[in-house]
């Protein structure tokens, strides 16, 4: 029955009686709980602890594993898996995943969430397809995805930089909103008539052997990894996504940072799903939540890998390969639909968990 | 007075920590329904007899510890000390401002529960028993963020007295009127002496001596660890007492600045925000000025607007010779003021980040030709700073968090030198450092005051601002309340207007 029980004291020392009446809980607070740099900055920390063999090996690990699994198939199922058709397959099939993990990549490096990629991606086939019954050009209407993705992109970045929502929810919202956009348009309905044939060519024929819709994925990477790597606007990025208060009072525009991060993100998102609609020759709603989480997966999951601790474009590259073959390797044997979501959530789990679990033993 | 049993009587009570004894054979007794006030400068002990009374702390030896006539033979657990009816209250309150009083209440008493189910009518009940016992006039479920701060104060008390008044034997109350503006004070002093009127011991540990001659009983005053002296209130006056606390072993010497000072690089008139009134301050070239006071004063609220961290509702804001109507962070840094924040890890630095990274992210463009970093000039941007601010190891692309607090701060302020600033705003620049950290720091400071920066040092320690300033400026309650040049500029002149405080408001310019 003591009138100050120590820890309770400790819990509020660190802030002033002053700063606590100013600061009723919001959304915008409990958001530092759900920031997904703070989930890796421990792990940070802790592997950089570890040099020579043991930093080497949580470098390369998801790599590893990576060649691990594309030795195993490739013998035990030589006959359909390192065959010309089955790696076509492979990589153009995993092109927009690639493009739509990049586009969630660039919040998460600024240290949010963003949860409405796969709802964009949904729209932007969806939308691709009825501008196209409507006789619009694919060039053309690609323009108008991509200013719509940005749009959605802006929605968002106003609710988490200017009203100050969590990112999460934010985006959860917006995702929402959005699927019940692309149902509207439906109707429920696949949408199949007047694609044109000059997307679908593109995003289901080979030059050379190799799968033409995998060059935009390619270019989406490269400039992303400069643009992350190597210009001021990634280190800021970065830097708010390490530390917000911090990056503020270095001078940082942080709202612009995250902002941008968010339209970046919807843009891709929308490129994403205007290659889909090719690819795949049909549009529906509902599709969203499928391409969503093991594009969220394969960020975590490239945090683990190459620069281990960081969200970072090369490592969600291997991610999205990995991946990509796991889940081929293993419907080859013919395995049902749910290998995939399977695969995904527990790379997710595996991924934050392994970090969690490092950063745990080295300290 | 002499029949009744003492609420505390304690004997020979001595603490060492390491080697170091903080308390030394220290006597106190306090009697029931007396106020009985604790004071001494900063490290004389008054904290460490407080967690050894109320059983955080085992003393190292002691000849009599007694609360209402029970002795402990060995040292007192808090358990044990909250048992006899020992209530604390510390400064920071340990509220939850969120939560509602009745909640923060049951935070330390637990809920009435029945069969593990809370009784919300029993709980609420006897929740305004307690708040009619210090006589605040609030509904439980108000939450404490809407209250004023003296009100939260009584919140403290009613969660101490929610056993009935009976139960409280000795009530501790350590520094709870730090952080409270000067015309609330009045409102707590009142429950004060409420609870002694029911017959509780109340030892007032305190740094306001105003207070201490409006409440208190009795005065015990610590000086090293050692009781100086402890009496009647009637036989202290106010000077007397300050003479008592901070007269002893201090060393004065003149200052002289190296440089003279240019034009004024910043002007603040009458500048107000939500934490400052009326503020008017300024610094030139060349000049250190240090911003003192007690924890709450506003010091670091000046250097957050300064900065374009908060805003400013009133007054005029000066740079370089030219007003600011709005200030922003890049609008300052463009100006060239350079700001250091007193939570290094929380608010200044990226602690997962390299000090590559954190060294040059204040201007990534001296790095980089068209938005593209050049990794070349980076690494040696940051090499040079670490091998001249001799930051170790010297190693670019360890983490931040692997530095010891001593070697982040030397990232964190030497980050600033690369090129020339104005104004240098520094909060607290050497809290938790190291002595040779300290000397690096304070050898930065000076150089770039030598090269014509105007820098305003805003610190806790006042060992520091008369090391540093040429010039120091006391706030209070968001007011500049005095400032201290020349001859002023000695360690007891400052104690004494710091032990002083508000009794002095207004009086100097």
């Amino acid at each position: 029955m003591n009138t100050t029980d120590p820890p309770s004291n400790e819990a509020t020392e660190t802030r002033s009686n002053e700063e606590q009446m100013s600061q009723p809980l919001s959304l915008g607070a409990r958001a530092k709980e759900l920031n997904p740099q703070t989930v890796m900055a421990q792990k940070k920390s802790a592997l950089a602890a570890t040099g020579g063999l043991g930093g080497f090996l949580s470098r390369y690990a998801v790599v590893a594993v990576f060649l691990m699994l594309i030795a195993i198939f490739g013998i035990t199922k030589s006959g359909t898996f390192l065959t010309t058709s089955n790696l076509q397959l492979l990589l153009g099939a995993n092109s927009v995943a690639l493009i739509l993990a990049l586009g969630g990549l660039l919040p998460l490096i600024g240290g949010e969430f963003d949860l409405s990629i796969g709802y964009t991606l949904e729209l932007a086939t969806v939308v691709t397809a009825l501008l196209s019954e409507h006789h619009v050009g694919p060039g053309a209407s690609l323009l108008i995805v991509m200013a719509m993705g940005a749009v959605i992109g802006i929605v968002n970045s106003i609710f988490i930089t200017v009203i100050g929502v969590s990112s999460f929810i934010t985006t959860l919202g917006v995702g929402t909103v959005v699927s019940a956009i692309s149902l509207e348009m439906t109707n429920g309905n696949i949408l199949i008539s007047g694609i044109p044939q000059s997307l679908t060519q593109f995003c289901q024929t080979n030059v050379a052997g190799i799968p033409k819709i995998i060059f935009p994925a390619i270019g989406c990477f490269v400039v992303l990894w400069l643009v992350c790597e190597h210009t001021t606007y990634g280190r800021r990025l970065l830097a708010v996504g390490l530390s917000s208060r911090a990056s503020k009072l270095a001078g940082v525009r942080v709202g612009l940072m995250l902002g941008s991060s968010f339209v970046l993100a919807g843009v891709l998102a929308a490129l994403a799903g205007w290659l889909e609609l090719g690819r795949v020759g049909s549009a529906s709603s509902g599709v969203g939540p499928d391409f969503l989480l093991p594009a969220i997966a394969a960020g975590f999951l490239g945090a683990t890998t190459i620069k281990p601790g960081r969200f970072n474009v090369l490592g969600t590259l291997v991610a999205v390969a990995l991946v990509a073959v796991g889940v081929n390797g293993l419907e080859l044997d013919g395995v049902a639909d749910w290998v995939q979501p399977l695969f995904d959530g527990g790379v997710l789990l595996l991924a934050v968990g392994s970090a969690q679990l490092l950063a745990r033993r080295i300290r | 007075m002499s029949s009744a049993r003492p609420a505390l009587e304690a004997r020979a009570v001595t603490k060492r920590f390491g080697g170091r004894a903080v308390l030394r054979d220290a006597d106190l007794i306090v009697q029931p329904g007396e106020v009985h006030a604790l004071v001494g400068a900063n490290g004389s002990g008054k904290s460490t007899f407080v967690k050894v009374l109320s059983g955080f702390h085992d003393a190292s030896s002691y000849q009599a510890l007694e609360i209402r006539g029970q002795s402990f033979p060995d040292n007192p657990t808090a358990a044990s000390v909250a048992k006899l009816g020992v209530r604390v209250v510390h400064q920071d309150l340990g509220l939850v401002p969120e939560l509602s009083i009745l909640e923060n209440v049951a935070l330390a008493t637990g809920f009435e529960r029945r069969n593990g189910l809370i009784r919300w009518r029993r709980s609420d009940k006897r929740c305004r028993e307690a708040l009619e016992r210090v006589e605040l006039d609030r509904e439980p479920q108000t939450p404490v963020g809407q209250l004023a701060v003296w009100e939260r104060v009584a919140v403290a008390f009613a969660r101490a007295v929610y056993d009935g008044l009976d139960a409280v034997s000795l009530l501790i109350l350590d520094e709870i009127t730090a952080a409270l503006p000067r015309d609330q004070v009045i409102n707590v002093l009142e429950v004060v002496r409420r609870m002694k009127g029911f017959g509780a011991g109340v030892l007032y540990v305190t740094h306001r001596f105003e207070e201490i001659f409006e409440v208190a009983d009795r005065i015990t005053v610590l000086v090293d660890g050692r009781v100086e002296v402890s009496a009647a209130v009637g036989d202290f006056t106010p000077d007397g007492l300050v003479d008592l606390v901070a007269g002893h072993g201090l060393v004065e010497e003149e200052h002289v600045p190296p440089v003279p000072f240019g034009e004024p690089r910043l002007v603040v008139e009458k500048l107000s925000s939500e934490r400052l009134h009326d503020v008017s301050l300024q610094v030139r070239a060349g000049e250190i000025c240090g911003v003192i006071g007690r924890a709450g004063c506003g010091r670091s609220s000046l250097g957050r607007v300064i900065f374009g961290l908060e805003e400013f509702s009133g007054g005029r804001l000066v740079l370089n010779g030219a007003e600011l109507k709005k200030i922003s962070v890049p609008r300052a840094m463009s100006d060239g003021v350079a700001y250091v924040p007193q939570d290094r890890l929380g608010s200044g630095l990226l602690p997962a980040g390299t000090v590559k990274e954190n060294a040059t992210l204040i201007d990534l463009k001296d790095v980089s030709r068209f938005g593209f970093i050049s990794r070349r000039r980076e690494r040696e941007r940051a090499t040079t700073l670490v091998t001249n601010y001799d930051v170790r190891p010297a190693n670019v692309d360890m983490f931040m968090t692997q530095l010891s607090g001593g070697n982040q701060q030397k990232v964190l302020v030497s980050r600033w030198m690369s090129s020339p600033r104005t104004l240098l705003v520094l909060d607290e620049p050497t809290e938790g450092v190291d002595a040779g950290a300290r000397a690096i720091i304070y050898g930065l400071i000076d150089r770039a005051r030598r090269d014509g920066a105007a820098v305003l040092v805003l610190t806790s320690s006042i060992e520091e601002a008369l090391e540093l300033c040429d010039r120091i400026v006391l706030m209070s309650s968001g007011r500049i309340v005095r400032e201290f040049a020349g001859e002023e500029l000695s360690p007891h002149v400052i104690e004494q207007a710091l032990l002083m405080g508000e009794i002095r408001t207004g009086v100097d310019e």
